[in-house]
């Protein structure tokens, strides 16, 4: 009884597989999505928060204490992969231009100050607070994607679009058990949606663009 | 109706508490998000009513009302002395905004961006205004576009304007040879020279130093927005980073404008004569 019960799973189990791989590729549509419909444009909207979602998930792992160094890199590596050009310089919308940068926002003697690195530059700043030793332990998180707000997408030419996604971001960094900076910035990053052509056809994909932050206020 | 506003502001306005904490609260940095005016997209949203403020019952008469009100940057009716008459300017002005039922829009050509900008020219810090407005670039395309440049950079003012520093009356006879002589030496005086009727177009001028690598924009600090499309209002928004609930892109200085002004106005930017 116990042998026909197992042959009778791998059967079910085998049969099922089968039925699996004679899935036609071909058989997959995609259907481009109608900008000019308020659902499929909502729809594009909510992937947008999506990737920024992504985006804080790796900016959150990268300077987790117990990841590996070499994880923490390969997070950034992934991470810049969701951006434009990969944060390299690229040409775009026939425009050459740099790579993808975050603009920071201080207050210096009372007067606004703002400066910009690439993301790339960003990114490996933030692991080195945790690699050299200035924090012992880095905790950054962001608002969760369905309370993050964006804007309307616009186009931008034919097969681009773009619109903004609007977060907040904490920061707090360690020194043994000791808090020793802690600050809370919004954030607004450019999404795009680049048509392109894809092994299944075409579509739109996702990418981030610059990162804009404001004033930073202290919490710690 | 005052009073519920005045309850409405306290709760923005001081409902943070957040500073000095070595951790904030979840639920509170979530409702801090929430209410804050995140987009100008949002401004737009929540000023037409299509989105309300957290905390206003909807359901009651003045809700509309009191959404535009709280749109305002509550500082503004901080001051006891000052408290009524801007708080009834301000009602006034929502009333006004909501009776003539006009919705304000992305694509509207009288709404303009005010971007005071820092940058360099020729290696030295520098300030100046920058007016952009939307335009239509395409079926369903739309662009920002530099409307006019305003800062002293680009006025050219000579540094003497002493009567002798001209171009002779005789200089016909050599050949105008003067002409090197002026665009080699005393740069600054070269306004001296123009015919007297002549405006100078600072926006050109903006053009060309960036054209030539003279001038580049390193940030623009204080954006904000000017909107005129309230008749017999003009109203302006910028962005408050602060950790309240009354906080993000806010109401921070609205007038009465006619018609006939916003019209000059719109005409300097977009330079119509």
């Amino acid at each position: 009884m116990k042998t026909v019960k197992f042959f009778f799973l791998v059967a079910v189990l085998f049969f099922s597989v089968q039925v699996f791989g004679q899935t036609n590729v071909d058989d997959i549509e995609i259907i481009l999505p109608d900008i000019n419909n308020a659902q499929d444009r909502a729809m594009l909207e909510g992937r947008a928060k999506e990737l920024v979602g992504q985006m804080n998930d790796y900016i959150s792992n990268m300077t987790d204490k117990n990841e590996t160094s070499q994880n923490r890199w390969r997070f950034r590596k992934d991470c810049l992969g969701l951006f434009l050009g990969e944060g390299e310089p690229i040409e775009f919308g026939g425009v050459q231009r740099d790579g993808v940068k975050m603009e920071i926002t201080s207050v210096k003697s009372g007067h606004t100050v703002k400066n910009t690195r690439l993301m790339k530059v960003y990114f490996t700043n933030l692991i080195k607070l945790l690699e050299n030793g200035t924090y012992t332990t880095i905790t950054i998180t962001s608002t969760e994607v369905p309370q993050m707000q964006v804007s309307t997408l616009r186009k931008v030419s034919d097969g681009i679009y773009e619109c903004t996604v609007a977060f907040s971001q904490k920061f707090l960094g360690k020194r043994g058990e000791n808090s020793a900076y802690g600050d809370v910035t919004k954030k607004t990053v450019k999404v795009y949606f680049v048509l392109e052509e894809t092994m299944l056809g075409k579509e739109f994909i996702p990418k981030l663009g610059d990162v804009a932050a404001g004033e930073t206020i202290r919490t710690y | 109706m005052k009073k519920f506003f005045t309850v409405l502001i306290g709760w923005l306005f001081f409902s943070s508490c957040a500073e000095g904490q070595i951790v904030m609260n979840n639920e509170l940095e979530k409702d801090l998000f929430n209410a804050r005016v995140k987009l100008v997209d949002e401004f737009i949203l929540r000023f037409n009513c299509g989105k309300f403020t957290a905390g206003i019952d909807t359901t009651k008469k003045d809700s509309k009302v009191l959404n535009i009100l709280s749109l305002f940057d509550a500082q503004m009716f901080g001051s006891k002395e000052q408290n009524d008459s801007i708080f009834n300017a301000a009602q006034t002005f929502a009333a006004d905004a909501l009776k003539s039922k006009v919705k304000i829009d992305y694509v509207d050509t009288n709404w303009v961006a005010l971007a005071p900008c820092h940058g360099k020219l020729r290696g030295k810090d520098v300030d100046f205004m920058m007016f952009l407005s939307v335009e239509n670039c395409g079926k369903d395309m739309y662009k920002w576009v530099i409307d006019k440049v305003k800062g002293d950079i680009f006025s050219l003012t000579p540094s003497d304007t002493s009567k002798m520093i001209k171009i002779m009356p005789d200089d016909h006879e050599t050949n105008f040879m003067v002409l090197n002589r002026i665009t080699t030496k005393n740069l600054d005086f070269i306004l001296n020279y123009r015919q007297k009727d002549y405006e100078l177009d600072e926006t050109a001028v903006f053009y060309t130093l960036i054209n030539t690598g003279q001038l580049t924009i390193e940030y623009v600090a204080g954006l904000q927005f000017m909107f005129l499309q309230i008749p017999g209002w003009v109203f302006t928004i910028k962005e408050f980073d602060r950790m309240t609930k009354n906080a993000g892109w806010l109401i921070t200085s609205f007038s009465k404008m006619s018609d006939v002004d916003k019209k000059k106005f719109l005409n300097s930017i977009y330079n119509v004569k």
